[in-house]
């Protein structure tokens, strides 16, 4: 049983085809992180799957229930299989409520039971805290308001749109290890929305790594972080610096240009052509499809990836095949 | 080696609705020839306020103590005409932001211009061949047609590259990077990095980048200082930091990054709990003491003081001497 199944997703916003055709399942209780730059369609993917907006094509299911186009009435019984926390925590949460409505606010419109104590003691926080305003609150524990707020229902999925990204570095360090436990210890399955890669080896079972409304790479963690097989996974990888003066010395990063095409006018052929390396002509004007190019669900969209999953690295200086 | 850009006791702080507030507590630093400095720390440690005080940037609320040496005059307490006539010329910043420090209705060309024009009274003609071949410095393609694009038409990498040939025009001494690469996503800012590195090894600029990515640290920095609520609390060579970190807050900034290939299932991220002292006054203690797992007595009696030499601590009980 799959906890979400995004099937061919499509969001236009006038122009702007923000996602185009995005394919994707969760897993019951698996972590599943959406990587991509900014621009990518990402978040935008997220609030398709919550129904913060309704999709221009394709269908959403959760938990089996096609959940597309429903209206606002026909959603409501599906609204506690899936909650959503933001990047920004002070601007996601109503000033003019105290924390404990803030928290207990989903219960109330889904007129069920819980316990806003326990949901805020289980984020860490004191039950005192309840009394309080969300502006009394640092910026690590406005957040820890958020997950509480979305885990009180129970859901079955939270998507998680760059939950840390707002965050100092220390506090980002609890906020992960929060949703870690919590994860581990209720056993929801998460999509983990972020630009941040060392969070991802941390958080999530899968990545999904999206370019310009597209999904170009997903497989399990291991796979993508050990054997990228898409040029633009291998760039994303070599350029983002480790922590390690040592090791971040002798890596080279993959400079791909700056000019990042336009959602409105996307490049013909593989969306990313413009700015690969290793790109040839085929990649100009033929759309790669994804294919399945190992038994653990690895699946990337590159003409240049072999059945077998041989292809170029774009990291080794000539590009050759690994 | 001679500095190029001494620091010496420099405290700042400001004026607001309720009291004043302590932001530098008695910052010394030294940046030599063609050396890159990094500046560390979470929000509010006050490393961008000793970014901005040292050409005498801070608004007028802002108290500003100590001393201030470029190749060996004093910027703080200079003349307006002084700092004038240094800032842009021998001390050069570039911002987070690249949009809100462009002016989006002058052409790059005339903006890079400007500053030479007016810090070398360059004549339009020559203005805007050197503002190409400045343009070409900082990696821009087909720089004879991009000096005469506005800034909306840059992408955001381009953009800061733009800022960068701003800065460097004058051929500066120092260069001081607030956040440069923050706003950018890892693709692009692994291409800002690699400009900035080639101007220390062609123009030998000396940098000052502010920052509160480890990563960028790792990859950039010649030296280190990591700043926490207004002091300088550890400053060593960038190998020796990473390698030997001692200060208890230096360890729990580096142990709560993810590192590569570690997940939660088997690892778990350092927490620094607690939150950042906003201060009044600087207390004679140490500022880190009740965030701190192995503060002594003395830690909350008495400040210590940053060591000399090499490697320089402010801790009464470091880590890993016990």
């Amino acid at each position: 049983m799959n906890a979400l199944e995004v099937e061919d997703l499509v969001m236009h916003f006038g122009p702007v085809r923000a996602v185009d055709g995005v394919t994707l399942r969760i897993r019951e209780g698996s972590v599943v992180a959406l990587v991509g730059e900014s621009g990518s369609g990402k978040s935008t993917v997220g609030r398709c799957i919550v129904r913060l907006l309704e999709p221009t094509g394709g269908t959403v299911r959760l938990a089996g229930a096609d959940i597309t186009h429903l209206s606002r009435r026909q959603l409501r019984p599906h609204r506690r299989y899936v909650s959503i926390v933001f990047q920004d925590p002070a601007g996601s949460l109503d000033p003019r409520l105290s924390v404990g409505d803030i928290v207990g606010e989903p219960l109330r419109l889904m007129r069920r039971k819980g316990n806003v104590a326990d949901a805020l003691r289980r984020v860490g926080l004191r039950p005192e805290v309840a009394q309080r305003s969300p502006h009394e609150l640092s910026g690590g524990q406005r957040q820890r308001v958020s997950i509480a707020r979305a885990l009180i229902s129970e859901p079955r999925l939270l998507v998680a749109d760059e939950p840390t990204s707002a965050l100092d570095v220390s506090v980002q360090a609890a906020v992960l290890n929060l949703l870690a436990d919590l994860q581990r210890d209720l056993g929801f399955a998460c999509l983990f929305i972020t630009h941040d890669l060392s969070a991802v080896e941390y958080l999530a079972d899968e990545v999904a790594v999206m370019y310009l409304g597209q999904l170009v790479e997903q497989g399990p963690r291991a796979r993508i972080f050990g054997t990228p097989a898409h040029p633009y996974t291998q760039a994303l990888l070599s350029a983002a610096p480790v922590p390690d003066p040592v090791a971040q010395r002798q890596r080279k990063p993959v400079l791909l240009g700056d000019d990042l095409p336009s959602a409105i006018d996307p490049p013909d052929g593989c969306r990313f052509h413009t700015r690969c390396p290793v790109a040839v002509d085929r990649c100009r004007t033929v759309v790669p499809e994804s294919r399945v190019i190992g038994s653990d669900g690895h699946q990337v969209a590159c003409h240049l990836v072999e059945a077998d999953g041989s292809g170029p690295d774009v990291r080794t200086s000539e590009g050759v095949a690994r | 080696m001679s500095a190029v850009l001494e620091v010496q006791d420099l405290s700042v702080s400001f004026r607001t609705e309720d009291g004043r507030i302590s932001a530098v507590d008695s910052v010394s630093l030294e940046v030599g020839a063609s050396e890159v400095l990094a500046i560390v720390g979470e929000s509010g440690c006050g490393k961008s306020v000793t970014a901005m005080s040292l050409a005498g940037l801070l608004p007028r609320s802002a108290r500003v103590d100590g001393s201030v040496r470029l190749d060996g005059v004093e910027l703080i307490g200079a003349g307006k005409r002084t700092l004038r006539s240094i800032r842009g010329r021998e001390i050069a910043y570039i911002f987070q932001e690249p949009m809100t420090s462009l002016n989006p209705v002058f052409t790059v060309g005339s903006q890079i211009g400007e500053v030479l024009r007016t810090h070398l009274g360059a004549s339009r003609r020559t203005a805007r061949a050197r503002s190409v071949e400045l343009l070409k410095l900082v990696g821009i393609p087909s720089a004879e047609r991009r000096v005469d694009d506005y800034p909306h038409q840059l992408s955001g990498g381009m953009r800061q590259r733009v800022m960068i040939a701003m800065a460097v025009a004058c051929d500066p001494k120092v260069l001081i990077a607030d956040e440069p690469t923050t706003a950018l996503d890892v693709t692009i800012q692994a291409g800002i990095l690699d400009v900035l590195r080639g101007l220390r090894e062609r123009l030998g600029t000396s940098i000052v980048l502010i920052t509160h990515d480890l990563g960028v640290v790792a990859d950039l920095a010649d030296r280190v200082a990591v700043m926490y609520a207004g002091r300088v609390v550890e400053t060593a060579e960038v190998h020796d930091l990473f390698a030997h970190p001692q200060h208890p807050y230096t360890t729990g900034l580096l142990g709560a990054s993810p590192a590569a290939g570690r997940h939660a299932d088997t690892h778990r991220l350092a927490e620094i709990p607690g939150l950042v002292p906003v201060l009044s006054e600087q207390p004679d203690a140490c500022t880190f003491a009740d965030r701190c797992g192995q503060a002594l007595n003395t830690c909350t009696a008495s400040q210590p003081q940053l060591t000399r030499g090499e490697h320089g601590l402010a801790c009464w009980n470091p880590v890993g001497v016990s």
